[in-house]
């Protein structure tokens, strides 16, 4: 517990510097330059860090919860119940990974309507600020999704089992909190997301022009660096 | 005169025949041909199991359009604006069916 508590508080102390929250006060941006992009990469990179964190405190845990499990009597039922504890924490760690990339791509794409605007701007000279002030809220929303994951992946869930009949309802009580809190991150996601498609907007009413905007996938991002 | 009235006819014939036969080579590619295409078997004489490769259009689902453009390294931004996530629902839901058995 002490340990968890230790462990949020070094993480927000860790990111105030780089992500910029809703409570942040903000004077839009109204040029390319003041736009704040997000340091993705790093923020993935204190994502993971903190998502292989959470795994050993999970393993931890899960050993002691093994041994927890001696008024079950029957082994394959202990086996049984472990492999759930075991897909509750693995469901976490899938949903805040494929949070995550989805953020990345978002990002990315986001990024790639600035550079876009940039050479709009620069061709015909004309006002983008009301597109800049979008790219600049999106970025924000996708700060604040970052965080939302981050947070989210260092949850681990667990079960009190005191006697056979006692799975189920502690079973019920996690798999409720992580449904919940996954619906949460996922409406950060959401908002991140609508704000990105505004931005797009903005810069398509902008320019006229309706040409997509291509973001490369993971693995050939990855590729290219 | 009956040898070469039957010489004439046979000959006759021969043309008849080979005008005939002509025609009917003709109408073989006019016609349009369905083909059936045997099953795809084994060496043991199983049944089939797999695909064939077929003419004509094919129909793709939606997994197999994403993991296209997942292949091609590139995806479009208004394609993942139009994503929808469940939030891991569908896995719970599973679980859950796990659960009720124990």
């Amino acid at each position: 517990m002490v340990d968890h508590i230790v462990g949020s508080l070094l993480f927000l102390l860790n990111l105030t510097g780089s992500i910029r929250g809703e409570s942040t006060p903000s004077a839009v941006a109204t040029t390319s330059a003041l736009v704040r992009q997000n340091d993705m990469t790093a923020l993935e990179k204190k994502f993971m860090a903190i998502q292989l964190h959470t795994l050993t405190n999970m393993e931890v845990k899960r050993a002691s919860f093994a041994a927890s499990l001696s008024s079950v009597a029957d082994e394959k039922k202990r086996l049984r119940i472990e492999t759930v504890l075991g897909r509750l924490n693995e469901i976490n760690t899938l949903q805040t990974t494929l949070f995550m990339n989805i953020l990345k791509r978002l990002q990315t794409g986001l990024n790639e309507v600035q550079t876009k605007a940039d050479a709009y701007g620069k061709e015909t000279g004309k006002d983008l600020s009301k597109v800049y002030q979008a790219i600049d809220l999106a970025n924000t929303a996708l700060a604040d999704a970052v965080t939302a994951v981050t947070v989210q992946a260092e949850q681990v869930y667990t079960l009190t089992v005191t006697t056979a009949g006692s799975v189920r309802e502690s079973y019920g009580k996690e798999r409720s909190k992580l449904a919940s809190d996954l619906k949460k991150v996922r409406d950060t996601v959401q908002n991140a997301r609508k704000k990105v498609g505004e931005a797009l907007k903005a810069y398509r009413a902008a320019s006229g022009k309706t040409d997509k905007i291509i973001v490369p996938t993971a693995s050939s991002s990855a590729a290219q660096s | 005169m009956i040898p070469i009235t039957v010489l004439v006819m046979a000959i006759g014939g021969v043309f008849a025949y080979k005008i005939y036969t002509d025609s009917m080579k003709a109408n073989d590619t006019e016609v349009p041909v369905v083909k059936t295409l045997p099953p795809l078997g084994d060496t043991q004489g199983k049944p089939a199991k797999g695909y064939a490769l077929v003419a004509g259009p094919a129909s793709k689902s939606g997994s197999m359009l994403v993991a296209e453009a997942t292949e091609s390294g590139k995806i479009d931004l208004d394609t993942i604006l139009g994503e929808v996530n469940d939030a891991g629902e569908a896995e719970l839901k599973s679980l859950d069916a796990v659960v009720n058995e124990l």
